[in-house]
């Protein structure tokens, strides 16, 4: 089931959402930053590089609430507090932080919390903007 | 043991490849990212690079700097400034703003060949 991005508003909290990573998922990711050929790429083994938690829940929120035309990602936040293995359960939670109208579009601030089983492993807040009518 | 001082800058080609490959890695595939009619109809001159990708230079920069503490205690807030539209040669700076407590945050941009700033905010991580 999605939900409209339109229908959002401050308070709402979005269903809880699996986010699977898997070994391919990152190698993919990996590859298409292209760090797969940086140094930086041999730190991660069997973890999740951290920027990829947030890339692969904002896809996970996306299949969710499908972007508008005109959508744009404005902001982001993030806070790591721990690496991930590779292939952990993961849930996010998403709710509407804030939701402001002005000059014909509407920005949605939406607070975000990565959960393994053993708690938060990342928390951040997306920030995106789109146009306030149809066909704006 | 004190924080780096400057941390290295990445420079990366983002061209239509690249962005059609992060596409499909991160399942986000707005038009707005590869359709040249679609962006166009949004205002912009081309599609542009996914905001995330562009963060992505950031993320590496830091890890190279840090190493896995980035993984276990890497912060960051920031706001996209510009369309990095495709293709766009990035870079990813960060400069030392404040050190305490064994955190180090930094001021972070990423800018295009050109010098525009398509995002700009801040980084921290523990050092020590």
């Amino acid at each position: 089931m999605t939900i409209a991005l339109r229908s959002l508003v401050r308070g709402d909290r979005l269903p809880e959402l699996a986010v699977r990573i898997d070994a391919a998922d990152v190698r993919a990711y990996l590859e298409a930053t292209g760090e797969a050929a940086s140094a930086s790429a041999a730190l991660w083994g069997d973890t999740m590089p951290p920027l990829a938690l947030g890339a692969f829940a904002l896809a996970a929120l996306l299949e969710q609430v499908p972007v508008v035309a005109g959508t744009l990602h404005t902001g982001q936040e993030l806070a790591f507090r721990r690496a991930v293995v590779i292939g952990e359960p993961l849930t996010a939670r998403i709710s509407v932080a804030q939701r402001a109208e002005r000059a014909g579009t509407v920005l949605i601030a939406l607070d975000l919390e990565l959960h393994a089983p053993d708690g938060v492993v990342a928390s951040g807040r997306i920030t995106i903007v789109y146009p306030a009518s149809e066909g704006a | 043991m004190s924080a780096p001082p400057q941390v290295p800058a990445v420079t990366r080609l983002l061209d239509r490849a690249r962005v059609g490959a992060y596409a499909g890695a991160a399942r986000d595939g707005n038009p707005i990212h590869l359709d040249p009619v679609v962006a166009r109809a949004a205002g912009l001159d081309g599609p542009l690079a996914h905001g995330m990708l562009v963060l992505a230079l950031v993320s590496e920069a830091m890890s190279r700097a840090f190493g896995r503490r980035w993984a276990d205690s890497g912060s960051l807030k920031v706001r996209w400034r510009a369309p990095a539209l495709v293709p766009s040669v990035v870079t990813a700076r960060a400069v030392l703003r404040s050190e305490r407590d064994g955190v180090a945050s930094y001021d972070v941009r990423c800018e295009d060949a050109r010098g525009v700033v398509l995002l700009n905010g801040t980084a921290s991580a523990r050092y020590r």
